[in-house]
């Protein structure tokens, strides 16, 4: 019987898919392993012990709960800065500089329309921030309440260490909203920064 | 005679449909990122020590300066609690031995010197004074006064303590730890947290 022409063609035809599958294979599993065979590296983070003395930062991080949390840059330092001058020539009490630094201060953890960490955009800002501007330093404050899981800070750690120029230093304490809650004193004054003096908002436990 | 008429537009070969789905499958597994976030977080490329950390640490590595470890009890009956291992690269504070005990060497000296204690894992609720009569709060105050007045005589950038805690450890404790460290001034400057990534 006479072979059928086009039937030898599609068996060629299907040896050279064959063969093509198996080198997607051979690729396949050798991804596979090299991703399987990543080691688990442990990273070292380092954390400078905090000092015994009041001290001064230009972002503020309050950790509060899960919901939650309160936050300080320089741009809601100027509000603030306004917003005291205000209560201030007035004779304003501590009570209302309190709710002022609340309100102005404590955002949700979660964006309700864009779904995200609102904490974690902050900080990308900064990162941005710091990444355009090299040349100035920013120190950031975390606090954070003896009931939180210690990994809240670390992974804010993570996120600040990705600054290009290392230009954003932190440091850690513990402590609670309550301690800003019943702050002493908040008042403005002038502070010494990279030379120049800045209107600064002062907070005193 | 009938014959069976051929649609060439429904012969699709199998090994080319193969071939494309394999390709998919490979296009989404590359680009997808190997760190997954673990159940419950978001936006996670951390992974720090598991309720099994303490099985993934590299046993063999010499250890640096003294490792404060708390890692979740493995007892049946406190699966609730936390166990504390105060860990020193020396065994008698020589310092001729320095950086040689490893990691197990370490854990082993830790059991047999009783440098371990069991602390509940929430301390939150706790006042003052109760946190601090803890065992393992005193283990770690000990151990630590100990360590930084025999080691670190003066103040140097390489003065440090290690610590590898459980990811879900309560921040009271790191922060006892941190209050503690900073007793001393510029004589230990900084702290370590040892967490464990994947490689990227």
């Amino acid at each position: 019987m006479k072979p059928i022409k086009g039937g030898n063609e599609r068996r060629k035809l299907a040896l050279i898919s064959l063969i093509d599958v198996v080198f997607i294979l051979l690729i396949f599993f050798l991804v596979s392993v090299f991703f399987s065979s990543l080691p688990n590296e442990e990273r070292k983070l380092f954390l400078p012990t905090p000092k015994n003395e009041p001290g001064s930062a230009q972002v503020l991080i309050q950790l509060i709960d899960d919901e939650s949390f309160f936050y300080i840059d320089p741009l809601v330092t100027e509000t603030l800065v306004n917003d005291i001058t205000i209560i201030d020539n007035r004779g304003g009490s501590l009570a209302e500089k309190r709710n002022v630094l609340l309100r102005r201060c404590t955002f949700p953890m979660r964006d309700e329309r864009s779904g995200l960490n609102n904490l974690v955009e902050k900080i990308n800002g900064l990162i941005d921030h710091a990444n355009l501007h090299p040349e100035e330093e920013y120190f950031v404050i975390i606090r954070c309440p003896g009931e939180l899981p210690y990994r809240k800070v670390i992974e804010l750690i993570q996120l600040l260490g990705r600054a290009t120029y290392k230009n954003i230093q932190y440091g850690c304490v513990g402590g609670t909203i309550s301690d800003i809650r019943g702050s002493k004193k908040i008042e403005k004054r002038l502070v010494p920064e990279e030379g120049q003096m800045r209107k600064n908002v002062i907070i005193e436990f | 005679m009938v014959f069976r008429k051929i649609d060439p537009a429904k012969d699709i070969e199998l090994p080319t449909f193969i071939d494309v789905v394999f390709l998919l499958l490979i296009f989404f597994l590359v680009s997808y990122s190997p760190i997954t976030p673990k159940k419950g977080q978001e936006e996670l490329e951390l992974s720090l020590p598991t309720a099994q950390g303490a099985g993934e640490v590299n046993v063999n590595e010499p250890l640096e300066t003294m490792l404060i470890e708390i890692v979740p009890l493995k007892s049946e009956e406190n699966k609730e609690d936390y166990e504390v291992w105060v860990l020193l690269p020396f065994e008698s504070y020589s310092n001729s031995q320095k950086g040689r005990v490893t990691y197990r060497d370490a854990k082993t000296f830790s059991m047999q010197f009783q440098r371990t204690a069991v602390l509940p894992k929430d301390v939150a609720a706790l006042n003052e004074a109760d946190f601090l009569r803890l065992p393992a709060i005193q283990l770690m105050n000990d151990q630590i006064d100990s360590y930084v007045t025999s080691q670190f005589r003066i103040p140097h950038p390489t003065n440090r303590i290690d610590i590898r805690a459980d990811q879900d450890v309560q921040f009271r404790i790191i922060d006892f730890i941190m209050d503690k460290c900073s007793s001393y001034e510029d004589l230990v400057p900084s702290m370590v947290f040892r967490t464990r990534f994947k490689v990227e």
